[in-house]
């Protein structure tokens, strides 16, 4: 019979990929897999290696954000004034500090009387919330902020806490954060993951939102901060800052967590035509 | 604030919470359809019957064509597999020796197809139209273009599908997965695994008596001891009962046994530990999940997936799924009586069986 069963330089074909794979697959199975001692070496090396470019790199990695807060800064024409500070780290003479110090003036009597009438609605509007962890959420930024209000309002001659030193105090956490990525990415991550491009993709993409994520957060803050008044420091402190650096990391890692294979090599013989 | 600090606002914190997009997604696809995403959808099942269906009309349409006019042709495969094609005026029967009791060959017809009584068949049989498989037939896997009519004891291992209609006689067993295009219909005794169909009916005496319409039930409060998790649903310890024409509105969990009384209604998810006796004329909307034995009475509405650990017992003229929202049961054993409709997918994992019609629970 004709049509579908001339199949012969097809199955020469097949048979010839089939043979192909065979072999390929008997040097696979001859290489030995790695034990857990050299795949935690391994990890610790590539998170050595990681670390170590983030130091030489990052003076520079500072000197962009520090530019790319001032620009947009200004784009949002808010006056500030940029204060280059001491090293971030005594042992690490490369890295560079800075933070933004931004004209606002402090919280009066009228701004917190009207900060603590707007949270108690916000209060009394989440009390009537389904959603239970939202409602505790919301409770919980409330309570923080009345508190907030009333230190301010009580302890007025001691709350030195500024814009400058909320900055800085931000931009060390976050690179502080930067150099410790690759600790802990080495402590799991690297451990679960054996294709190496997934762990320099995923490396890759957590550091790049960490340094990008930095200038937006502070300019944020900042724009913020001159709308809201100082009141609002301490809130954003607890509620966006180093919380959120960690919460976006944990969202990033247990996403690359789930990465399949990126550069996937199919081991099975192509179909006959 | 300026109109570029206000538009400056979102777009930062777009980003900034832009890691958080692949968990939310996650999450809010598992919480949208979170009674049909976590079963198995019936809708593959019937993929290696499309795909088949698919590979014959590939590979033998010139075939299917000369047969068409010129009658029957044998033949094999380049892989020694033997074939035999039926013209529009062939009839199989005319083409076998009495004495064969075994078919090797695969079987594929222009036209209707007409399998005698008590014939084994080892490999793929086709119809272009009708299928008619008589008593005590035992088929490996078969595709018809249009309706499909199994005998009485015959016997399908792997599966069978039907473009139209699947019409199954009783005693018949469908081992593996059966699916038809629109409708299937069991009589009393036959057994099953998989089905899979816009509908599926069981046994001829449905339309006898239609369920009720809904009452005018009064509302129900859940018990003083019941308490609501973090996720809305409430945890009943222990067992509850609720009292006949009694409406509640709430997703439950019960720590025990759930009877719900005749003609209540229930909106909501329902995850029973215990076990779960569903009167007569009951109306439940949400999906259902039974960790023991479940027992529905006659003319029920189920308007959500069904799955059960235990043995699932329909009453008869009970209906579950919609034609517009279709459903899933998956159950151990399933016992389905007479009159019962349901709208999409089944799986008896260890048995399933239609039941004569049965009296009221």
């Amino acid at each position: 019979m004709n049509g579908p069963h001339s199949l012969e330089p097809a199955d020469e074909q097949s048979s010839a990929l089939m043979a192909a794979t065979g072999r390929l697959r008997a040097l696979r199975s001859k290489t030995p897999p790695l034990t857990p001692g050299r795949r935690a070496a391994q990890a610790v090396l590539l998170a050595l290696f990681i670390s170590l470019m983030l130091l030489l790199a990052l003076p520079s990695i500072s000197q962009l954000q520090a530019q790319l807060s001032t620009q947009l800064l200004r784009a949002l024409s808010i006056e500030l004034s940029l204060v280059e500070d001491e090293l971030l780290l005594r042992q690490l003479p490369l890295a560079m500090r800075f933070g933004l110090d931004i004209s606002v003036a402090a919280a009066d009597w009228f701004v917190l009387s009207l900060h603590a009438v707007i949270i108690t609605g916000v209060f009394c509007f989440a009390l009537a919330m389904r959603s239970t962890p939202a409602r505790l959420v919301v409770q919980a930024l409330c309570v923080t902020h009345g508190i907030s209000l009333a230190l301010i309002k009580l302890q007025a001659d001691h709350y030195s806490w500024d814009v400058l030193r909320h900055t800085q105090s931000l931009v060390d956490f976050s690179l502080l954060w930067l150099l410790l990525t690759p600790s802990l990415l080495a402590a799991g991550y690297y451990l679960s993951e054996r294709r190496l491009f997934n762990r320099l993709l995923a490396t890759l993409l957590i550091i790049a939102y960490q340094i990008l994520s930095l200038p937006l957060k502070l300019v944020l803050h900042c724009l913020l901060i001159s709308q809201l008044s100082t009141a609002v420091i301490p809130l954003l402190f607890l509620a966006c800052g180093p919380l959120l650096d960690v919460l976006m990391f944990g969202a990033l890692y247990t996403w690359v967590l789930s990465w399949p294979a990126l550069l996937h090599r199919s081991r099975r013989p192509a179909r006959p035509a | 604030m300026s109109l570029l600090a206000a538009s400056f606002l979102p777009l930062a914190l777009l980003f900034l919470l832009l890691p958080l997009w692949p968990l939310l997604s996650r999450w809010r696809a598992g919480v949208a359809v979170a009674g049909e995403r976590i079963w198995p959808i019936g809708a593959a099942w019937d993929a290696p019957a499309r795909a088949s269906l698919q590979r014959v009309q590939e590979s033998f349409s010139d075939l299917l064509q000369h047969a068409e006019r010129d009658g029957l042709i044998r033949g094999a495969r380049e892989d020694g597999a033997l074939f035999m094609i039926l013209g529009p005026h062939d009839y199989l029967s005319e083409h076998l020796q009495i004495s064969t009791r075994r078919l090797r060959t695969q079987l594929l017809a222009v036209g209707h197809l007409d399998i005698p009584g008590e014939l084994i068949c080892d490999r793929l049989v086709y119809a272009q139209a009708r299928l008619n498989i008589a008593h005590n037939v035992v088929l490996r896997t078969a595709l018809a273009g249009r309706d499909a009519v199994i005998g009485p004891r015959a016997r399908v291992r792997q599966w069978i599908h039907a473009g139209n209609r699947l019409d199954v006689a009783e005693g018949a067993i469908l081992a593996g997965c059966a699916s038809a295009g629109q409708e299937i219909v069991l009589a009393r005794r036959a057994r099953f695994e998989r089905l899979l169909s816009a509908r599926i009916r069981f046994g001829h005496s449905f339309g006898q008596r239609r369920p009720a319409a809904p009452l005018r039930c009064l509302e129900m409060q859940l018990p003083a001891h019941a308490r609501q998790m973090s996720d809305g649903r409430w945890l009943v310890d222990g067992d509850l009962s609720i009292p006949p024409a009694r409406q509640l509105k709430a997703r439950l969990i019960v720590n025990g046994s759930l009877l719900v009384g005749t003609g209540s209604q229930l909106r909501g998810e329902l995850h029973v530990m215990g076990e779960l006796v569903v009167h007569h004329d009951a109306y439940i909307h949400g999906a259902i999940q039974c960790d023991a034995e479940m027992r529905v009475g006659e003319c029920c509405l189920l308007a959500g997936p069904i799955r059960c650990a235990g043995s699932l017992s329909l009453g008869s003229q009970t209906i579950v799924g919609t034609p517009n929202r279709p459903s899933t049961i998956i159950a151990r054993q399933l016992q389905i009586h007479e009159g019962c409709i349901v709208h999409g997918a089944i799986h008896a994992i260890q048995r399933g069986e239609v039941c004569a019609e049965s009296a009221r629970t």
